[in-house]
């Protein structure tokens, strides 16, 4: 079935498409898709459309909503189409009306009745057709409409009529779950059936219904894993193989499934672990296909019961993903480590390099995804490192979505795991100057509040240093231009409070800065307001302290122009000031005590010193206050609405109840000015809104009475960990540091021999040869990273690292005659570029010279490489123990020393290789390698032929290819 | 105390207590922190909606809890979707070649998807890894001659198995139109979206063998061709007439 060009469309739509193909700007494009849809609204609504014409109508429509344009004009004529009886008019109008309609769409109703008609067609494609409008098209309050006959065609004699009624009913079940409940047991049943397709679409709703249920499927574990073992025993028909292996889609889903299943149920988990352990056994690792699945093994195995066989081989699988040269594969062997790590700790430490170097990374997207990793390992001894790792690259990059995130990761990072109060400031100082419009408000209010309480820490001279350094670093960022709006409110709140604390600074020379502030961002209200409340904080001190105000003029000014500001709130604050400098210091210390922040401010609700107000006006004859879910006429609906109030408080402002008492002689309670309102209004109020009310008056956030869901600072575990230095968990960090130290000490001593040939020798067996000198020269640095990233472990996980060094120095030594020939093989055959297996569609046929398949000898090498690159990666645990290992080992320590042994050993390889080459070569022709590159190369000359003849058929057409598009003729395969 | 369920007031208060639940959950849970804190996007609350959906709600005053089935006690996320978002396929020039959207997304948020996707997608140099985060999503693509196949899925999803789905789809696409490129599908886009249903339905891989597909396609399009020839015939017999 060649490609027909074009053939039965008319020569107007062919010069549409030739024409948006050759539109050199977005605007002319759409300058054409307009013009077109201008055409087809006059056209749609001329009377006798031949049925052909409309086709072409339709499918044009199609082409301006895949453009992103809307063909609204025209749904209907797409709706009337599917009604046709001719099945040619009728699949264009389904396919329409799929891309067109949403599920909520008002010509959805429509359809439903042709859709209906059509489910009972005697043309098993009709039904087909219908089916897949049924997936897209069908919303909660039609499915009972279609459902019955949905149901009957599970039993349908074709085996792809019932595979989209599976769909189908899968799509009802994600849609409205309840409606089909009662039909599980067709799933199960579908499970068996005949046709593998139709089994292997059942696997779509049962690992659904699984995912919302596991417990009521657990009988099936049995069948799922005799299925998955038939699966990879290649039981399936050869259709369903893909790239030579056994159906790897259905095996992934069945994975998927077993990882639900097993997931912390040690018994099904234990039936599961054979079959897992075969597919790692067995898997192709050549293919990406083969390492999807292998990924897929990994996942499950990190979920269910664990077993320490499959983690092993889960781990290897993990090396070999890491050491891999394509992104893809590093990037899913970080992802995998992720999942890994949760389970056993000690892994993480093996791959330390490879983990820098995705660190280092310059693709994004492998970045991101360590740094989730990075995420998930943080302990209190890696938290510097890695936050400000994070940080930077925060700084770095643009994406706000994701900065978003990053940042809250820090936020988080940093609250958790702090390792002194000092750190969390100047952190989260660098987090508010760069991401501060993205941060959170609680974490600014959480920030204040450990500076004014210093959480933890009981004795007042660290509790003052930690004050006036926040001071010392807020006054030198404060002239940077264009600070967030958050921070600066920081920075005024923690200026006005603790500015002239300690007597460093002069109060002229704070207040000046504040106005400084409050000048430079004067759109924004916020930051004024909080500049002018530590104002009057900064002039109340100096009052109380007796000393003599004067105020600067450029406060003066500001005063002046707040006290005439549109907001009432700026006015009042600016009042307030001008109330304050007036008082003596006798008041000002009454009403504004000295670091007073930290302290609560206990609310009596029921407002006591009112008592003999009400008490007077009852006596004069007024009304008992009766609370409102007492008084009379007020049942349910009332005490709704109050309960409406108190879970959404800001939104609801109309209240109704108001006017439902007109009969109530209102007590007539003449407050005292301070008092918040009336004590009716007080239980009306919310009580969250009540307190955040509380917190933006006094800035500070009060611990006394805010929600359970609410963000803060975990203090109970940060004092736990920040507090007390013996605290168990938290290992003795300072290991790290002097760790570095004698790593650095050690490779200067040392030089070339012990560590940085280990090095090199590793790097030789994943890189390409150029980029040896490169990675040694930079090796100290990342070492020393590592170290600070990895190293700060316990004691107990450097043990069983050291354990493994001893294990690569016993190996070689163990298995000399058969293990050194495997690795003689293997280790010249990574030296030629790799092919670039995994890109194999692009344009890089040329470099596919080499049908070596880098890991297909991997594979064979792990045991060894593994090894070795354990071995470097803990060069600074090696280092400290070379003696030991040395002595011990004379022999094989020296065979990994010298360099030129090892060079040497290369040449004669390379001989061994060129005779084994025409081996390999039969091997990889059966084994994983018959991948489409060769495939596609094997088809080159006749796939040229075809382009060459659809070029001359497209310009008989009249379509040019444009010339900024010289890629268009080439085979999308080749 | 008393409860009330309203159906209609029940989205509005859910929509309210699914920020205090994230903060409750984030509580234990730090994955779900970030999901809390990024503003949603559509398609983030439509799966919230659907995640709703089968939740049980229980009603504690004041504060409304909402237990999701899909959370376990330890705020470990259960919740393994694995569907496809969408498909799309993108020249080099930034052009669009074919759509097809299985989760629900407005025209501008689909013209702002594209966008936002070939901006990034075709800048990426060719040694990088095939993924790409888009808000909170992975999209995988791949590139094939002139052409980018890209394909949004789960954060959680196994992105080398997209890969290898997109790649079955080109497979398919070349046995079809025998040595596929891109001018086929220019000209013949319902033609590609015929051959998409076949392969994806509602999201997910329907179908792996390409046998069965090709069957499928070759039969509707036998009898699209009978079709095709009597409705030629008949507007042959019409033209006659009406001369």
């Amino acid at each position: 079935m060649g490609s027909q060009g074009g053939i039965g469309q008319s020569k107007e739509f062919l010069d549409l498409v030739k024409s948006i193909g050759e539109a050199r700007s977005k605007a002319e494009e759409d300058r054409i898709v307009l013009g077109e849809i201008e055409t087809l609204k006059r056209r749609l609504v001329e009377p006798g459309i031949p049925k052909r014409k409309m086709k072409e109508y339709i499918i044009r429509l199609v082409y301006i909503e895949m453009l992103g344009h809307d063909a609204s004009f025209g749904y209907i004529h797409a709706v009337k189409m599917t009604h046709d009886d001719n099945l040619f008019l009728k699949r264009t109008g389904y396919l329409a009306v799929t891309l067109f309609l949403n599920e909520d769409h008002d010509l959805i109703i429509l359809i439903v009745n042709t859709i209906q008609k059509d489910l009972k067609s005697d043309n098993f494609l009709i039904v087909c057709a219908a089916l897949n409008a049924v997936c897209k098209l069908i919303n909660e309050e039609t499915i009972p409409a279609v459902l019955p006959q949905v149901v009957e065609l599970l039993g349908h004699q074709k085996e792809a009529v019932r595979k989209k009624a599976i769909m189908a009913l899968h799509r009802f079940h994600q849609k409205s779950p309840s409606s089909v409940s009662h039909l599980v047991s067709n799933f199960r049943k579908r499970l068996c059936d005949n046709d593998p397709g139709v089994m292997g679409a059942t696997l779509c709703p049962l690992l659904d219904l699984i995912n919302r249920d596991v417990s009521s499927f657990k009988d099936l574990v049995v069948s799922f894993v005799s299925i998955l073992k038939q699966v990879a025993e290649h039981r399936l028909p050869k259709a369903y193989d893909y790239h030579q292996l056994p159906a790897p889609f259905i095996q992934i889903r069945l994975l998927k499934i077993l990882a639900l299943l097993g997931s912390g149920d040690k018994q099904s988990s234990e039936q599961m672990y054979t079959v897992v352990g075969d597919i790692f056994r067995k898997c192709d690792s050549s293919s990406n296909m083969g390492n999807a699945v292998i990924y897929q093994c990994i996942c499950c195995v990190s979920s269910i019961h664990p077993n320490p066989k499959l983690l092993e081989s889960a781990a290897d699988q993990i090396a070999r993903f890491l050491k891999s040269d394509s992104h893809n594969l590093k990037y899913l062997g970080i992802d995998a480590l992720g999942r890994l790590i949760k389970l056993s700790p000690e892994i993480a430490e093996q791959h330390q390099l490879a983990v820098i170097d995705c660190l280092e990374d310059p693709d994004d997207t492998l970045k991101r995804k360590t740094f989730e990793l990075l995420h998930k390992m943080t302990k209190s001894s890696n938290v510097e490192v890695i936050v400000d790792r994070m940080i930077d690259y925060m700084i770095s990059i643009n994406d706000n979505h994701y900065k978003t995130e990053i940042v809250s990761r820090c936020v988080e990072l940093a609250e958790q795991f702090a390792p002194s109060n000092q750190w969390f400031i100047q952190t989260m100082n660098r987090v508010f100057e760069h991401a501060g419009d993205l941060v959170n408000i609680k974490v600014a209010h959480n920030l204040m509040r450990l500076i004014a309480e210093g959480f933890g820490e009981d004795d007042d001279t660290a509790y003052t240093h930690l004050r006036s350094s926040a001071v010392d670093s807020y006054l030198r960022i404060i002239g940077a231009p264009k600070l967030p709006s958050v921070f600066l409110q920081v920075i005024c709140w923690v200026l006005g409070e603790y500015g002239t604390a300690d007597g460093k600074y002069s109060a002229s020379y704070i207040t000046g800065k504040l106005c400084d502030v409050a000048e430079a961002y004067s759109n924004d209200e916020t930051v004024k307001a909080y500049a002018v409340t530590a104002l009057i904080k900064i002039y109340a001190f100096e009052i109380a302290a007796g000393r003599k105000v004067d105020i600067l003029p450029e406060c003066q000014s500001l005063i002046e122009e707040l006290s005439a500001s549109h907001s009432t709130d700026l006015q009042q604050r600016a009042y307030e000031l001008q109330a304050v400098i007036a008082l003596d210091a006798q008041a000002v210390e009454n009403i504004m005590p000295s670091d007073a922040s930290s302290k609560e401010i206990e609310i009596d609700k029921n407002l006591p010193f009112l008592n003999d107000h009400v008490e007077r006006a009852i006596e004069k004859g007024a009304q008992p206050y009766i609370p409102e879910s007492e008084r009379s006429g007020f049942s349910n609906a009332s005490y709704l609405n109050s309960q409406d109030l108190h879970d959404i408080p800001p939104s609801h402002g109309l209240r109704f109840e108001a006017y439902e008492l007109p009969k109530q002689p209102s007590v007539p309670l003449t407050t005292p000015p301070i008092s918040i309102g009336s004590s009716n209004e007080l239980i009306a109020v919310p009580e969250p809104a009540y307190d955040r009310g509380n917190q933006a008056a006094v800035s500070v956030p009060s611990s006394s009475n805010s929600g359970p869901a609410e963000v803060k600072l975990r203090l109970d575990g940060v004092q736990k960990k920040w507090g007390r230095p013996t605290y168990s968990s938290s290992s003795p960090s300072p290991s790290a540091a002097p760790s570095q130290d004698t790593v650095n000490g050690l490779t200067v001593s040392n030089g070339a021999t012990s560590v940085t040939p280990a090095i090199s020798k590793g790097r030789e067996t994943t890189y390409e040869p150029t980029r040896k000198s490169q990675v040694v020269e930079i090796s100290p640095e990342k070492q020393k990273l590592a170290a600070s990233l990895f190293g700060g472990s316990s004691k107990q996980e450097r043990k069983s690292s050291l354990g493994g060094g001893h294990k690569t120095a016993a190996k070689p030594s163990g298995g000399h005659g058969a293990e050194t020939s495997v690795k003689k093989m293997a280790v010249p055959a990574q030296q030629p570029p790799p092919p670039d297996l995994l890109d194999l569609g692009e344009t890089t046929v040329a470099t596919s010279g080499p049908l070596i398949d880098p890991f297909k000898q991997l594979e064979g090498l792990l045991d060894m490489v593994e090894p070795t690159s354990s071995t470097n990666n803990h060069g600074d645990v090696n280092a400290t123990k070379v003696p030991d290992v040395m002595a011990s080992f004379g022999d094989t320590a020296t065979a990994v020393e010298h360099g030129g042994n090892h060079f040497s050993s290369i040449e004669d390889v390379d001989n061994l290789m060129s005779g084994l080459s025409s081996a390999t070569t039969d091997v990889s022709s059966d084994g994983g390698i018959a991948t489409p590159q060769s495939t596609a190369q094997i088809s080159k000359g006749p796939n040229l032929k075809d382009a060459l003849q659809k070029d001359a058929l497209v310009r008989q057409m009249g379509v040019n290819p444009s010339s900024q598009n010289p890629n268009l003729f080439k085979d999308l395969l080749g | 105390q008393k409860q009330y369920t309203r159906p209609n007031q029940l989205e509005e208060q859910v929509a309210f207590s699914f920020e205090r639940l994230f903060l409750f959950f984030s509580e234990q849970n730090r994955d779900l922190r970030s999901d809390y804190s990024s503003p949603w996007t559509p398609v983030a609350r439509t799966r919230n909606r659907r995640c709703l959906q089968s939740a049980s709600i229980v009603n504690h005053e004041p504060h409304i809890l909402i237990i999701l089935r899909h959370y376990d006690l330890n705020g470990v996320i259960l919740l393994v979707t694995s569907q496809i978002h969408f498909v799309c396929l993108i020249s080099r020039q930034g052009k669009v070649r074919l759509t097809k959207w299985y989760s629900t997304y407005t025209q501008k948020e689909r013209s702002k998807a594209i966008r936002e996707l070939s901006g990034v997608i075709l800048s990426r140099g060719p040694k990088l890894c095939n993924f790409v985060d888009w808000k909170g999503y992975k999209v995988v693509y791949k590139r094939y001659a002139s052409l980018y196949f890209c394909m949004c899925i789960d954060d959680e999803d196994n992105e080398l198995e997209a890969l290898e789905v997109i790649h079955h789809f080109v497979e398919i696409l070349d046995r079809y139109f025998g040595s596929v490129c891109e001018l086929d599908l220019i000209f013949n886009f319902h033609k590609a979206y015929y051959i998409l249903d076949e392969l994806l339905i509602a999201g997910e891989l329907q179908e792996s063998s390409k046998k069965t597909v090709a069957k499928l396609i070759s039969a509707q399009d036998s009898l699209v061709e009978v079709a095709k020839e009597e409705a030629s015939s008949i507007s042959n017999i019409i033209a006659q007439a009406t001369k």
